[in-house]
């Protein structure tokens, strides 16, 4: 779909390589500037004991982060490792980067030296905090940015620490917003022929979840607090333990608590005070106690069954495992086959829709680390020997 | 408008309602679409003024008595800014034709109506690109329009078992749930992502573009590489609470007040040593048991109770600010009230003021843009709608009906402003 896109991908770690993983996936080249010898740091994060270095691409995480991708070695902070990339930038639509701010000023590197270039280059800039503000210069780790954005004080249980999700959320978002954002300003550039400049900011794109959060506060003057496996806006509306796992379960509408009473048979569950949702908000533990049992009668997927089969909601909380294993998921072909440069096939999610019926991501491995130098510097001109002088001297 | 937007000129049809479809098309909206709420009797169910045997009352803005409560509803008002709306019967056969009409002099559909209801109604994507032959249509739905399980209902809570659920919470114990439902505003930004490559790819080759998105599959990419290593090294990945498989310490602090937290994370040895000065412990960083990151790792739990007793006597904030001076990374657990109040939020203009819906001179707090686009802003043109407030705009001005011709279709109940004109027997 975005065939076309020549995107300059100086991100590492994981919202900005995220980012431009989606503009990959669907299609964009995506060249990847990397330190020379070290490359993205999550090249080494997770990396099993197994793993040959000469044939490896890096951990799961860099593996997942980085398909369809070019990889090249740069130096930026030597004056010929900016003169390359400079040669690069009259060759791109898109440039997205995620240093700490003022690093690419630092390198001569800013938007207004590279829109000089190129006047119509989109440029992105992902951080954890902004180019601007009291925090810009502040350090950020997932869990530190889960926590400044208001997302983690209410997730976990009210007598414990507030909790992180476990995977990195805060970055994930940061890509998919970054993504957004730098295909609205393509777009605009199709017919204006002008790029602009993008400041993509971790923290702000976090906060902007809490939507529900927000209006509760604004509007009733409220501020909410941890309540578990529980929720605000029903009851049972969480994670319940089963015979072989859990389950969510969702009463999803008015007519679903009568379809609960009739369903479990539970007699005790038809007290009037549970009729309304802040009725079993208020009674929750009490009903919760009388549904345990009847749910420990059923396995993950049964109980998923007859619950849905009742008019309610309800899923298998699914390990890996079950999810490559989930029919669904099959049939829609979600999990595509990716060679590793190892000789095996690693599974892996390919993108969250479909297109005209058919799966718009290609299924590219990740690269290794300088692995299309000679192509792209041979692109500009540079010979091989080229290339051996430049490594030896620092610049690639 | 003119000249200032990067959706300048494209028109997008929301159907349906709730958080997710709503979000992508409000986010398109701040982009500068042109997007119009396409809303049934009833109306999007958040609005509270759908069947009350269905739904609960949503919580209102309590402060505005002279808006009837279905235009008041508290997170109604802040998903859906800068949308119009229009009240139609998709039921009646002149619904439809008026919608195909719409369809026709507009660029995007998005929708997550219930599975199957649009192709029951003769409003499928062949159709509507029969109308519009370069129609972008994005579908929205728990599980995709193909497979065994494309007519199961989803909400948030029921696809989080799909994702991170089962690696959120702590060891030995079940798996928590998220605080703030994550799926609908992910997949509504995936949504826009994706309408954003169709609306780039259909500049390139002509082509109509049918989005079937899935917020299953949504969820499932934040967890890619979680699958990429179970079947490149066979790991399953357990629940961890806050700590990290690497290093400590790591995760949050009790701090001085009520439920006042500090979150910590130590990298390498100079933080270390920066996170022991601040302290002020000397015995602390030469404790032999904490002098390496390895070390440190094993005697986490004694680790983390000793920087507890230091925590705990700190104002979160303070002790945030001393960290990061030294380059610590550290952060205080906001909650919602303290970040409406965070300075480094104000210094971004993260949040702004808004009008309530034909109340233009009564402001209440809402989102300032997500992001910063340096030529073509994020903006805010209008606030939410109120139902069927746009009739005229959206059918005379934009399609082209004379104002009698309208007037008819009010009269005749195809079109409303009034959400309980013919709400019954709506599913």
């Amino acid at each position: 779909m975005l065939k076309d896109i020549k995107v300059i991908d100086l991100t590492q770690g994981i919202a900005g390589p995220y980012c431009t993983k989606l503009l990959a996936d669907l299609g964009a080249e995506v060249i990847k500037i990397e330190k020379p010898y070290r490359g993205d740091i999550t090249r080494r994060l997770g990396v099993s004991a197994q793993d040959m270095p000469e044939v490896t691409t890096g951990g799961s995480l860099f593996f997942y982060l980085n398909t369809n991708k070019k990889s090249i070695t740069l130096n930026l902070k030597t004056g010929s490792g900016q003169k390359l990339f400079k040669q690069l930038v009259s060759g791109a639509d898109v440039i997205i980067e995620s240093f700490r701010p003022q690093t690419m000023s630092s390198f001569g590197l800013s938007y207004d030296a590279l829109s000089a270039i190129k006047p119509s280059v989109v440029m992105t800039s992902v951080s954890s905090f902004g180019q601007s503000g009291l925090y810009r210069d502040y350090e950020a780790t997932e869990i530190i940015l889960y926590a400044l954005s208001g997302l983690m004080n209410i997730t976990g249980e009210p007598d414990r620490e507030p909790l992180k999700l476990g995977t990195y959320m805060a970055q994930y978002v940061a890509g998919q917003n970054a993504f957004a954002a730098t295909l609205a300003a393509f777009y605009r550039k199709l017919t204006t022929d002008k790029g602009q400049y993008i400041d993509v900011s971790i923290m702000e794109c976090c906060s902007r979840l809490l939507e529900f959060q927000l209006s509760q506060y604004v509007f009733q003057n409220y501020i909410p607090h941890r309540i578990g496996y529980a929720n605000e806006k029903g009851h049972p509306h969480g994670m319940f333990p089963c015979k072989d796992g859990w389950v969510a379960l969702h009463v999803r509408t008015k007519a679903g608590w009568p379809a609960v009473i009739k369903l479990t048979g539970i007699k005790e569950l038809d007290k009037p005070e549970y009729a309304s949702d802040q009725g079993r908000i208020k009674h929750r533990d009490e009903i919760t106690a009388y549904l345990l049992p009847w749910l420990a009668e059923f396995k993950g997927d049964d109980l998923v069954k007859v619950w849905e089969e009742a008019g309610l909601s309800a899923s298998k909380v699914h390990t890996v495992k079950d999810l490559l294993g989930s029919p669904q998921l099959q049939a829609r072909n979600f999990f595509i086959d990716i060679e590793h440069p190892n000789g095996s096939k690693v599974k892996s999610p390919s993108g969250p829709f479909k297109v005209n019926n058919a799966i718009p991501w290609r299924n590219g491995r990740a690269p290794l680390l300088g692995e299309h130098n000679k192509a792209v510097f041979g692109k500009l001109g540079y010979s091989e020997e080229d290339l051996t002088r430049l490594k030896g001297q620092g610049v690639i | 408008m003119a000249g200032e937007s990067a959706l300048e000129g494209i028109r997008v049809l929301e159907l349906g309602g709730r958080w997710a479809t709503p979000h992508c098309s409000a986010l398109l909206g701040e982009m500068g679409a042109d997007v119009i709420k396409v809303e049934e009797p009833g109306g999007d169910s958040s609005r509270g003024a759908g069947r009350p045997s269905r739904w609960e009352a949503p919580f209102l803005a309590a402060a505005i008595k002279n808006l009837p409560p279905y235009n008041r509803a508290g997170s109604f008002l802040m998903i859906n800014r800068n949308k119009l709306s229009t009240g139609i019967d998709f039921r009646k056969p002149e619904g439809r034709e008026l919608f195909l009409r719409l369809v026709k002099v507009s660029d995007v559909v998005v929708e997550n109506m219930r599975p199957g209801r649009l192709d029951k109604m003769g409003l499928d994507y062949e159709t509507l690109k029969a109308t519009n032959p370069k129609l972008i249509m994005c579908s929205m739905g728990g599980y995709g329009k193909t497979g065994p399980d494309r007519f199961r209902r989803a909400v948030g809570i029921t696809i989080e078992p799909y994702s991170f659920a089962s690696v959120t919470g702590y060891p030995g114990e079940g798996p928590m749930r998220s605080g703030v439902d994550h799926v609908d505003p992910l997949s509504g930004v995936y949504a826009a992502g994706a309408i954003l490559s169709a609306l780039i790819f259909r500049h390139r080759t002509g082509e109509s573009v049918y989005i079937d998105l899935s917020f299953a599959e949504c969820a499932i990419c934040t967890v890619g590489q979680y699958v990429v290593d179970y079947t490149l090294n066979q790991r399953l990945p357990a629940r961890s609470g806050n700590k990290s498989p690497l290093t400590a310490p790591h995760g949050c602090y009790r701090c001085k007040g009520d439920d006042s937290w500090l979150a910590i994370a130590v990298r390498n040895d100079r933080e270390w040593q920066q996170l022991c000065q601040v302290i002020g412990d000397e015995t602390l960083a030469k404790d032999e048991k904490f002098c390496d990151a390895a070390s440190r790792w094993q005697n986490r739990e004694e680790l983390d109770r000793r920087i507890e007793e230091w925590s705990q006597k700190m104002d979160g904030y303070d002790a945030m600010k001393l960290l990061q001076e030294v380059g610590v990374p550290a952060g205080a657990v906001l909650s919602i009230d303290k970040l409406v109040g965070n300075p480094h939020l104000k210094a971004r203009e993260f949040f702004t003021e808004i009008p309530y819906p034909t109340l233009p001179t009564t402001y209440h707090r809402t989102f300032g843009p997500r992001f910063k686009l340096s030529e073509t802003p994020l903006k805010l043109y209008r606030p939410a709608p109120c139902y069927g407030e746009h009739n005229k705009e959206v059918w005379v001005d934009r399609v082209g009906l004379g104002e009698a011709e309208l007037e008819r279709f009010i009269q005749n109940k195809v079109i409303f402003n009034d959400p309980f004109v013919e709400r019954k027997d709506l599913f």
